[in-house]
């Protein structure tokens, strides 16, 4: 989304300022365990890192960081990681989105097992909060000139 | 944490909120909705709801904006100048929501309180506390410290499970409505020349 004119500091800090916000982020999510936050605050983080570039450098240019269709498939993947970890769970013998049936297949504890379970389902809801964030930005500026 | 700096966080929160609703300038207003989620997220912080206070500054202050400001972009950047009449009535009725607002919340109990039903490890009916058995075994059923994670994505996995399909929906129901330029290459040339030559006769 550019006006008349592109002021280059912006448009620069914005382009090296996007991968920090993601590495931060990335650690956000990784670390929900020990600190606070969680795939949902990670994935938002992505999301602004991404919708930053969009915002100062124009959608035409962001095409080369994440194209448009990419974030409604990233965004369905994420759901889908989200309900295969509770089918999972369900097809190894137990209840839907009981952890602790994955300490058959990963070679942990059954405590452990809890912990993993959380982890793969945190970056579930991170990929499908960054993807459907994205999603909806392009969505709303779908077909837009000079967006 | 200090009580006379959550007053500050509140006295700014009110001024942020006045602002946006009544300034003209419609960007503007959405900068000060963001100082109004960036000084919640603070406060919520120095309540001690440390992840409350996180998902509130990265959405509230983080994406919400990013999205006004597409809307404004799309529509327009004033709002319509009419003059509002300085009505009694609603006045009247704002005061007395906010008397009985107050009223009722003299009656909860302060925060921190440990001698409070919700912070003790008994509810008066004699059985224990939800919160109190998530606290006593969240490390020990999972292994995770950070016992919020815990009880979101663990004991309460449903809810989160579900209020990520509410956001799947959300971004559905934009792509759905919004994305209209996808489908026009499959109508054939021919058929759109004929429809302006159509409505042109």
């Amino acid at each position: 989304m550019t006006t008349d004119f592109e002021n280059p500091i912006v448009s620069l800090v914005s382009r090296v300022l996007s991968p920090f916000i993601m590495l931060f982020a990335l650690y956000v999510i990784f670390h929900g365990h020990y600190s606070p936050g969680g795939g949902f605050q990670g994935g938002t983080m992505l999301a602004a890192a991404i919708l930053l570039v969009r915002l100062s450098s124009g959608s035409e240019v962001a095409q080369l960081q994440l194209k448009r269709g990419v974030g409604t498939i990233l965004g369905s993947f994420g759901v889908l990681i989200y309900f295969g970890t509770g089918f999972l769970c369900l097809l190894l013998g137990g209840k839907f989105l009981d952890y602790e049936l994955l300490a058959r297949i990963l070679p942990v504890s059954k405590v452990m097992a809890h912990n993993w379970g959380i982890l793969f389902v945190e970056i579930g809801v991170g990929i499908a909060v960054m993807g459907l964030l994205v999603a909806i930005y392009d969505d709303l500026l779908e077909g837009d000139p000079d967006a | 944490m200090h009580p006379e700096v959550e007053v500050i966080f509140f006295i700014f929160l009110i001024i942020a909120a006045l602002i946006s609703l009544n300034v003209k300038n419609l960007l503007v207003a959405v900068v000060t909705l963001t100082v109004f989620s960036f000084v919640s997220a603070l406060l919520y912080v120095a309540m001690g709801a440390v992840d409350v206070g996180f998902t509130e500054a990265v959405v509230g202050a983080g994406v919400t904006g990013v999205f006004f400001v597409v809307l404004i972009f799309k529509t327009g950047r004033k709002s319509a100048e009419k003059k509002p009449r300085f009505q009694t009535g609603n006045y009247v009725v704002l005061v007395i929501f906010c008397g009985l607002l107050i009223f009722g919340s003299l009656s909860l109990p302060n925060r921190g309180d440990l001698q409070s039903n919700l912070n003790r490890e008994t509810s008066p009916a004699g059985t224990s506390n939800a919160g109190v058995h998530y606290i006593k075994h969240a490390y020990k059923d999972a292994h995770t410290p950070n016992m919020v994670t815990v009880t979101l994505a663990d004991y309460r996995g449903y809810d989160t499970l579900w209020e990520t399909a509410v956001i799947f929906t959300a971004a559905l129901v934009c792509f759905l409505l919004l994305r209209r330029t996808r489908l026009q290459p499959m109508m054939d040339p021919a058929d759109k020349k004929e429809e302006s030559a159509a409505g042109a006769a």
